[in-house]
């Protein structure tokens, strides 16, 4: 995810809910936009507009990291970034 | 690949739909790994409900055991320039990370081999069939 920011030339913030800075920055964003719950699901990733609107786009899944990575390349692989991508193939 | 069972044993435990709106995930020996209830929307409080009914015996089963998740076109591998919301789902997996009784003996929640009906036994049993099923 890092490198899709850095490719769209945007910035990144990554929060570890085991860092305890971060954890209530990280409860706050997934309360207001992603998919709370008690012990909510990680990773979520969230999407910022120029307009400061975020949008909620992913969730790791519980069955397995496996599972996670592969969702993952999905939604890299989406026309959600598909700039990006276009970019990578010149 | 399978996911593994969890909190049981380190077989592939694959995925069985119980009904139109729930998924269960069982190892070779029925032992149920997780639930998942799914549907343009979910509602974790009548899921925690739901699952407290499964089963006579079913104990701990509490909100900071279900977890939700959105799947969007994307991360299912549609090709879609839209974000549409596809599904929400509600995870339940059992026994985690609450129980501190690591002994065979306890008592688990299985998911019957004829896929419709839930019923608890002990984690080491080789049994596969509820009580309606065994005979």
């Amino acid at each position: 995810m890092e490198k899709v920011a850095s490719d769209l030339g945007v910035s990144f913030i990554s929060y570890d809910i085991d860092i305890p800075d971060q954890v209530a920055k990280a409860d706050e964003l997934v309360r207001k936009f992603g998919d709370w719950s008690e012990d909510y699901l990680i990773p979520q990733v969230f999407v910022e507009t120029k307009e400061g609107r975020i949008h909620h786009v992913f969730t790791g899944y519980s069955e397995s990291v496996d599972s996670t990575k592969h969702a993952l390349n999905n939604l890299l692989n989406s026309p959600l970034f598909a700039k990006v991508n276009q970019r990578a193939s010149r | 690949m399978t996911p593994r069972c969890y909190g049981h044993c380190k077989e592939p435990a694959g995925f069985e739909f119980k009904d139109d709106s729930m998924i269960v995930q069982v190892c070779p020996d029925r032992y149920v790994s997780r639930i998942v209830k799914y549907g343009s929307q979910v509602n974790p409080d009548y899921f925690k409900g739901a699952l407290r009914g499964l089963a006579s015996g079913l104990e701990g089963v509490e909100s900071s055991d279900i977890r939700v998740a959105s799947r969007y076109a994307w991360d299912l591998g549609f090709n879609r320039e839209n974000d549409d919301l596809m599904v929400r789902l509600a995870y339940w997996t059992q026994s985690y990370r609450r129980t501190k009784n690591e002994s065979a003996d306890r008592a688990a929640l299985f998911f019957c081999s004829n896929k419709d009906s839930f019923f608890m036994q002990l984690m080491n049993s080789s049994n596969r069939f509820c009580r309606n099923c065994k005979g």
